[in-house]
């Protein structure tokens, strides 16, 4: 079993790195056949022929497109991920910096997003009809529709300006955290909060939980042991998937904050045509989302044998 | 019809409505008037005025017609692009569908908005290169919803007798796939319909929308932002349009698919 897991993780990783070829290669693309001159931006309209010609040399530029995309991928291969035309500090690094920031903000979202759909989920599954299942329907849609820069700023006036309980703007600080973990966890929290009702729905609807139940088992049992570890993988699923969203919300979350994250360096290399840093900070979200994503998957096949075949 | 699905009909149309008459308050939604600045809701201006005395309520219904309009061209073309996609990757099978879903892979392996992001920053700001990026991120789910329907339908029976009657594979996509495949398209559209809104004021939000003076509700939130200490009521306006045909499109999306049965 163990080993038949290990090959199957083997697959998942040459599969992911299939993915992020390719998701290396559409970046690369997007971003060489755009318009826009990432010399002129820097030097300028006024610059001389030969000043452009000075720098689009210094900076690789000038080779034809194919050599550029090979040297881009022997850089890849190395995790040299060139250097930003803006600051000429290396990519890699001005990522690893940032990177902490929005891995702190997504996961305090998710955590918290989980604390609260987890027993609102359960709770509104178990009593059909009443007010918390009414309200996790309202808060579901509410969710889905209601985007970080409408909450954000909401939050933000409510608990900044009018209560003063937290500061306005603290990025990068404890206090500073909370607003956008809570902006970004309690719209993830809404649609969770439906999932795990629905699975856990499904599950209850089973005939292993009737023989449970009819065995005498204690209801808490009954709901712990059989009902909630089945109802966990479509929900595992669905956390698998939003994380996507969650890392896309985290830009605008992160914009509307100030929060130092690779949302907002993201922003700031677009608006200098900074091409090597845009492309790593794309590069590095898709990428980990996709290995969110695969582990999702391990995780699935580990936890129900019957899709590990 | 539930009233709240009512509702969210009379929204939905209501806003296409003032979108297709958006020339109408586009006057006023511009006319700058530096005696009025920050003017809170009363009578004159029944939202109040912005940062140069420009009436909120014109500008949320002129911007309108950016945010609705972007919204609903990009979900049509999206629908059209990723069905053709999907339906002939899934029918012509083989290597050309071995291809075609890898490609909807690389796709959908990107946060949406964020290759929109990227993309709508390196084309410039604007809401024509808007609704191409969002084209650009829209059409794969589409595709991949497309995809899964006809590769579960080729296989059934009526294809197959249409098929021995000889019947060509256009015929065949068309009548007898296709009508299958509509219940779940259009509940998705539904769907990205809202999504769809929402991240055109997002990128507007981040500057990447349509330009000023034209005004988008995106666009205006970001300028809320910019006074919230001095003018909060600037945000009022477009998050309540916002979110007005956000959660109806999404109710109206729940409705179908309950309706249809539709397992998402």
């Amino acid at each position: 079993m163990p080993l038949r897991l290990l090959s199957r993780a083997g697959a998942a990783l040459v599969g992911a790195l299939g993915v992020i070829l390719g998701v290396a290669t559409l970046v690369f693309l997007l971003l060489h056949l755009a318009p826009g001159d990432p010399v002129e931006a820097m030097l300028g309209e006024t610059a001389s022929g030969a000043d452009r010609a000075a720098l689009r040399a210094e900076l690789g530029l000038d080779a034809p497109l194919p050599v550029q995309y090979a040297r881009y991928l022997e850089g890849l291969a190395t995790f040299d991920l060139g250097r930003s035309l803006h600051t000429r500090a290396p990519v890699a690094r001005t990522l690893a910096e940032r990177l902490p920031y929005t891995a702190l903000l997504a996961g305090s979202a998710l955590g918290l997003a989980l604390l609260v759909a987890l027993p609102l989920g359960l709770y509104s599954a178990l009593r059909a009809g009443s007010r918390v299942e009414i309200l996790t329907s309202v808060a579901a849609v509410l969710g889905m529709s209601v985007p970080s820069f409408v909450l954000g700023p909401l939050l933000m006036m409510i608990f900044a300006v009018w209560l003063g309980w937290l500061p306005v703007a603290a990025a990068g600080t404890p206090a500073g955290l909370v607003l956008p973990a809570c902006t970004l966890g309690l719209v993830l929290a809404a649609l969770l909060a439906r999932m795990v009702r629905a699975a856990v729905r499904e599950v209850l609807a089973e005939e292993y939980i009737r023989s449970a139940r009819a065995r005498g088992l204690p209801e808490l049992r009954v709901l712990l042991r059989h009902a909630l570890r089945n109802a966990a993988l479509p929900v595992l699923t669905v956390v698998g998937m939003q994380l996507g969203a969650l890392l896309g919300g985290a830009v605008i979350t992160e914009i509307v904050f100030g929060w130092p994250g690779l949302g907002q360096l993201t922003i700031e290399a677009i608006q200098r045509r900074d091409y090597p840093l845009v492309q790593g900070c794309v590069l590095v979200v898709a990428a980990s989302y996709v290995a969110v994503n695969r582990v999702t998957d391990l995780l699935y096949a580990a936890c129900d044998p019957r899709t590990a075949s | 019809m539930r009233t709240s699905t009512a509702l969210a009909v009379a929204i939905v149309t209501g806003w296409v409505g003032v979108a297709l008459f958006h020339p109408l308050f586009m006057a006023e939604a511009t006319a700058v008037e530096l005696s009025r600045l920050f003017e809170p809701p009363g009578a004159a201006a029944w939202l109040g005025t912005d940062e140069l005395g420009r009436s909120i309520g014109s500008r949320v219904l002129a911007g309108a017609a950016v945010s609705c309009g972007v919204g609903f061209v990009v979900v049509a073309l999206s629908l059209v692009i990723g069905t053709v996609y999907g339906v002939a990757c899934a029918y012509a099978g083989g290597a050309v569908d071995a291809v075609g879903a890898r490609v909807i892979d690389v796709f959908m392996a990107f946060p949406g908005i964020l290759l929109a992001i990227a993309l709508a920053g390196v084309l410039g700001p604007g809401a024509g290169n808007v609704l191409l990026a969002l084209c650009a991120v829209g059409w794969v789910g589409f595709a991949r919803l497309a995809r899964a329907q006809t590769l579960a339908l080729k296989h059934r029976d009526h294809v197959a007798v249409g098929r021995a009657l000889g019947s060509g594979t256009c015929f065949i996509l068309v009548r007898h796939i296709l009508p299958l495949a509509a219940a779940p398209l259009i509940v998705e559209a539904t769907f990205a319909l809202a999504a769809i809104i929402v991240a055109e004021a997002g990128l507007s939000f981040l500057g990447l929308g349509a330009q000023p003076p034209t005004p988008s509700w995106g666009s205006m939130i970001r300028q809320g932002m910019q006074y919230v200490l001095v003018a909060p009521h600037m945000l009022l306006g477009p998050c309540v349009a916002l979110m007005s045909v956000a959660i109806s499109a999404n109710l109206l999306g729940d409705r179908l698919r309950d309706r249809w049965q539709i397992k998402r």
